[in-house]
């Protein structure tokens, strides 16, 4: 080595310039809690009717407190039961479908995977339909629909495992099945229709359009436990992840096993967002959308993109849902169709945008 | 590290690939695998990698049979780079070499890897691109890279699968003088696949030249590379000429053009 020690020299600027790079990208991350705050109390104060911000703060003063319900006034009793239900089930929708969204697409290895690609909306919506049209459910009560489709969300992602399960669990093979599955169950939800009362087949339809209207805080206290601790996992699992995306062999050379890895990953996922799909419906699009902004605006490294992921998710939901609030008020446009109304257009912005910087 | 390979054979099915093969690879070694396409080359090296299970034989590394290694461990002693290294998302030159560190780390990557990164990047020229989506750089470039991520490793032996096919000739040098660099400094044992044989030639200590599953002959470049075995593995007449004690093969005519009809099961 010479005497000035270029290659030590050179070496400490590469750490420096990659630390750097680095902390630019958690910081673009971090970035997205307060721009989800400010979604947030976007959300609370718009609607059929206003809420000023100070009438806001009180309010979830009171809600933090615990202080009587007595002296609780309209605004109160909105934010309370109507809009905060759905923005919290708003925030862990969109980081449901946002984290598994980004899982989905690496450890099936194909960019146009989304957490429905496993067919899971497809067998929820027959579940529902199973129950509101024939009243055959698994569960009695309350949670006849939303029994059943979680349970046929998970019958779905089984029959995947086994089969893929047979043959290696390699990634084209779950995303073939997924859609063969998809295409079996809107084609029994048919039949049902078919065959059923038409108010009960209205009733099946309106079931399947994603809305965030449907839970209240029974259902959030259900979820919040199963989003927050999937995401963690997936978090967890990042640095696994990496290596699943740079390939099965380099992968396995690393030390990892590969099919435990995405059948876990993937059963994690499914699960979170079966859980979800049973109690709002379809909500589209943010599954897809999500990841692939991060993946644009932040890159591909799994530690910062899963995270990013379901913060985008949450943010875009959210946003979308106070649009759909608001667009026709007093009417509540169903989300999933705001989501691709308002995604569609960004989303192809940025594909063109990124083909022309990649020229 | 030394490595044995004892009698291994390995089958696709029905199709027996590789038959009772048999070489040892010493401390600092390099041993170049030749032979022609469905020879059951890339076969060879991932049973070595415990990519694929062996039907029967046995792998040693240092005298410790290679079903005996967790997968971890065997990731801390062995660097495999296969000849379809690609990402499905791209990451930066930096991110992918970093990967190579993910045996030695836990579940985050320490300072002390960015290190080892950062090094082996300017060991490989790569420095000025560290930074730079792999999949923005050129083929050659993209080999160094994944050469790069096995050597993150810190392996006491390397297999590498083609690791020139992208490059080009003065890549292709720098690349084999960096990988003989490593293998004399570092005592790294390497196994290597090259359809180049006058890379191989140039570069190997070994070559071990397989022919239609078996070992056709193992020994240096001058004792493999003869008229003789280049017909018969290759069906090519080549003069075999040598200069500076470096043996360089010409091929003059096809000897066996029915060849061509041979399936591939590489």
């Amino acid at each position: 080595m010479p005497a000035s020690h270029p290659l030590g020299h050179n070496t400490e600027l590469l750490v420096t310039a990659y630390r750097q790079y680095r902390k630019g990208k958690w910081l673009l991350c971090m970035l997205l809690l307060p721009l989800l705050l400010l979604a947030v109390l976007c959300s609370l104060a718009v609607g059929s009717a206003d809420i000023s911000l100070l009438e806001i703060r009180q309010a979830l003063w009171q809600m933090v407190t615990g202080q009587s319900s007595a002296m609780e006034n309209n605004s109160g009793l909105i934010l309370r039961e109507f809009r905060l239900p759905r923005i919290v089930m708003g925030i862990l929708t969109g980081m449901a479908l946002g984290a598994s969204g980004a899982v989905m697409q690496v450890v099936l290895r194909n960019p146009l995977a989304d957490p429905y690609i496993c067919g899971i909306s497809a067998a929820a919506g027959f579940g529902a339909s199973l129950a509101i049209i024939a009243g055959v459910g698994v569960l009695s009560g309350p949670y006849l629909v939303i029994g059943n489709a979680f349970i046929f969300s998970l019958v779905s992602v089984g029959v995947i495992l086994m089969i893929s399960g047979r043959k290696g669990s390699a990634p084209q093979t779950m995303v073939l099945v997924g859609i063969a599955l998809l295409f079996f169950f809107h084609a029994m939800t048919t039949i049902l229709q078919y065959f059923g009362d038409s108010d009960a087949v209205k009733a099946a339809v309106f079931w399947t359009i994603g809305d965030l209207g449907k839970a209240g805080w029974d259902a959030i206290r259900i979820i919040a436990p199963l989003v927050v601790s999937a995401t963690l996992y997936l978090c967890w699992q990042a640095g696994n992840l990496n290596l699943v995306n740079a390939g099965d062999e380099t992968a396995q050379s690393l030390g990892i096993h590969v099919g435990r890895i995405r059948i876990l990953s993937l059963i994690v996922s499914t699960i979170m967002v079966a859980g979800i799909v049973s109690f709002t419906g379809t909500i589209g699009f943010i599954g897809l959308i999500a990841p692939h902004m991060v993946r644009f605006l932040i890159g591909n490294d799994n530690a910062i993109l899963i995270p990013s992921s379901a913060l985008l998710g949450a943010i875009l939901l959210v946003i979308s849902d106070t649009f759909a609030r608001t667009v026709m008020a007093p009417i509540i446009l169903p989300v999933g169709t705001v989501t691709a109304f308002l995604g569609v257009p960004l989303f192809v912005y940025l594909i063109v945008y990124r083909n022309e910087m990649l020229q | 590290m030394n490595i044995t390979v004892d009698a291994l054979s390995f089958s696709y099915a029905a199709e027996q690939v590789l038959r009772e093969v048999s070489f040892q690879v010493a401390h600092g070694e390099i041993v170049c695998i030749v032979g022609p396409n469905g020879s059951g080359k890339s076969t060879l090296i991932k049973c070595i990698a415990s990519l694929l299970k062996k039907q029967s034989g046995r792998i040693l590394f240092d005298d410790v049979d290679s079903e005996r290694l967790p997968p971890r461990e065997l990731a801390i002693r062995i660097g495999y780079m296969s000849q379809a290294a690609t990402l499905c998302f791209s990451t930066t030159v930096f991110e992918t070499v970093l990967m190579g560190r993910r045996p030695h780390s836990s579940w985050r990557s320490t300072r002390k890897d960015t290190w080892v990164v950062a090094r082996i990047l300017e060991q490989m020229d790569l420095e000025e691109h560290a930074l730079q989506s792999v999949n923005r750089l050129s083929g050659g470039q993209q080999q160094r890279v994944f050469i790069a991520r096995a050597l993150a490793q810190e392996p006491q032996a390397l297999l590498l699968d083609e690791p020139t096919s992208a490059l080009d000739i003065a890549h292709q040098m720098d690349t084999m003088d960096t990988i003989r660099h490593l293998a004399r400094t570092r005592r790294i044992s390497v196994i290597m696949i090259l359809h180049d044989l006058n890379l191989a030639a140039r570069y190997a200590d070994r070559i071990v030249m397989l022919y239609e599953g078996r070992v056709r002959v193992q020994g240096s470049p001058a004792h493999a590379f003869t008229p003789n075995n280049m017909e018969t593995v290759y069906g090519v007449r080549a003069s075999i000429q040598r200069a500076d004690g470096i043996v360089s093969i010409v091929p003059v005519e096809r000897s066996r053009p029915r060849y061509a009809q041979k399936k591939y099961v590489e």
